[in-house]
């Protein structure tokens, strides 16, 4: 009886499993720590090497299908080179790619400490909040005088104080910098139709391959930022996060092939196998792979409450509700096999 | 003639292509070729985007017409389709194009790819069984890497990240190139039929 109602199991029960295996621990924020490994690890090194002042060139060539795995690699490696005075030229060779590092920027939550919050406050920057023991929903705070101030939704607002344990963040990687300019520390070149030749045309010139930057419509020349990068040998790294084609294995083939320039990804944790032997190979100098290998870089640069971190849980659980189905499975098909006779 | 001039089209670029990746990049004559080549394959690209769009809209517009339980999902996707092209073309910076990407586009987009978790756990445990001694190989390896990924791994028994890793690194890693070097070499000679005009599928059509 029970053999045959685990035989014909409901697949709802198995996903009414997982979705109390995934949102359980996203309710309740219970954290289990990350440790890099030595793939991660690797890659941080390859970043630490970069001296400031140095440009790299990251492609985005995902779209928002693979974000949740993806896009905190995206904000992790864009605030590790804010910080470090890295200079990033970002591009994408999918159609979404460009949105999605404007999100980045512009529109994705940034989580700040509590101290980070009134410092950036001071500058006048649009901080906002999340506090259990109020709403649980978004507020932004705003400092009257000596007090703050929670407006939710355009409301007068009510005054409150900052508690450690409530959630600041603000909007986008731009809000926590005051000396990052469009042109010199950052330039956006947008999408661009063509994939590989993309690639290959950066690798003999990248003006006239480029020609223009996206916010303004003017040549890469006018920037000091491009203005010595001649072709993709002028980048001191190239950091392709990918979720399919074109990225990593065109970066790989066809601008590591005849340049040498290193060659970083961000991959999503089904294909990075694939791509493993081009890390072996040298080809790839580095390599993320998953949300693990995002949370494992946001552990390794000190990110301060990552997606990817807060991600892991949920997905340590969703592992083990896989694994104990595949046990349940196997349980069901060797006690029908050796068992149960005929 | 409807084949010989796609087949000849295809040699002379093949060819072309080929020999321009062996010469010297530095000369200005082969880079200003070269560039000129890359132009080429841009704006051929551009079009067949340009294709692609009409394609799903002609697909989708003969769909509603015939009318039947389906068509609605034709009529959302070209109204979305609309709706997000028209305000990207009118300005991509917008308010409202904006928030349609980061309140539509991107959790629409999100639900989808997460489905996956729940067809995996589904599919998982029906079909994944130690039938065989490989079979049984496989199933362990796929234990110990889900759990190596995770952060319960370490938990439950700290050499499992290391375990983990090192099937990551040498066998995984050395079965991948196995298959790459065996595509590769399957793509070396299906790109010479077809620059040959051996291999005529990919123009479609009978023969």
């Amino acid at each position: 009886m029970i053999l045959k109602f685990l035989k014909t199991l409901d697949r709802r029960i198995i996903f009414l499993f997982m979705a109390i295996a995934v949102i359980l621990p996203t309710i309740t924020g219970q954290r289990f720590p990350v440790q890099p490994s030595p793939m991660t690890d690797d890659f941080a090194s390859v970043l630490k090497e970069l001296k400031s002042n140095d440009t790299v060139l990251l492609s985005a060539d995902y779209d928002p299908g693979s974000q949740a795995e993806l896009q905190p690699m995206t904000l992790a490696f864009m605030k590790y080179c804010f910080d470090n005075n890295i200079k990033v030229v970002t591009m994408a060779l999918w159609p979404l790619g460009s949105k999605l590092i404007e999100s980045a920027l512009n529109h994705d939550r940034i989580y700040i400490p509590r101290e980070k919050a009134i410092e950036l406050m001071s500058k006048g920057k649009n901080v906002y909040v999340i506090s259990k023991k109020r709403s649980g929903a978004e507020e932004k705070i705003e400092k009257r005088g000596n007090k703050y101030i929670f407006i939710r939704d355009n409301n007068q607002g009510e005054e409150s104080i900052l508690n450690n344990e409530d959630k600041y963040y603000v909007k986008g990687l731009y809000s926590i910098y005051d000396d990052i300019k469009y042109g010199v520390d950052y330039l956006d070149i947008g999408y661009k139709v063509g994939g590989l030749v993309v690639i290959q045309g950066i690798v003999n010139d990248f003006e006239e391959t480029v020609k223009t930057d996206t916010l303004n419509n003017k040549s890469v020349l006018d920037y000091p930022i491009t203005r010595n990068i001649k072709n993709l040998k002028d980048f001191s790294a190239v950091f392709t996060i990918s979720s399919g084609n074109m990225g990593i294995k065109e970066w790989v083939v066809y601008g590591n092939g005849p340049t040498g320039v290193k060659v970083l990804s961000g991959v999503t944790a089904v294909s990075a196998p694939e791509f493993l032997p081009y890390l072996t190979s040298k080809q790839l100098s580095g390599l993320l792979a998953g949300l693990a290998g995002a949370a494992e870089f946001e552990a390794a640069t000190n990110y301060y409450e990552g997606e990817a971190s807060k991600g892991m849980t949920p997905q340590s659980y969703a592992h083990l509700v896989i694994i104990f189905f595949i046990l349940l499975g196997n349980g069901v098909y060797i006690t029908e096999k050796y068992f149960i006779k005929e | 003639m409807k084949r010989s001039i796609p087949i000849f089209i295809t040699f002379v670029s093949a060819v072309i292509m080929i020999v321009f990746y062996f010469l010297n990049q530095d000369i200005e004559s082969v880079k200003k070729f070269q560039a000129g080549i890359l132009n080429w394959v841009s704006i051929i690209a551009a079009f067949a985007l340009l294709l692609g769009i009409f394609n799903l809209l002609f697909v989708n517009f003969y769909k509603l017409r015939r009318f039947n339980k389906d068509s609605i999902y034709s009529l959302v996707l070209i109204v979305s389709f609309l709706t997000i092209t028209i305000s990207g073309l009118v300005d991509d910076t917008s308010a409202t194009y904006s928030w349609m990407f980061e309140n539509m586009l991107r959790p629409l987009s999100s639900t989808m790819f997460s489905l996956l978790a729940f067809y995996v756990a589904s599919a998982a445990f029906r079909a994944f069984r130690a039938k065989t001694k490989e079979a049984t190989f496989l199933l362990v390896a796929a234990f110990i890497v889900m759990l190596g990924r995770v952060p319960v791994g370490a938990m439950i028994w700290g050499k499992i990240p290391l375990i983990s890793n090192w099937i990551m690194a040498y066998p995984a890693a050395s079965a991948q190139s196995a298959i790459m070097i065996g595509a590769a070499l399957g793509a070396v000679s299906v790109s010479l039929k077809i620059i040959l005009g051996i291999e005529k599928t990919y123009l479609g059509g009978e023969e």
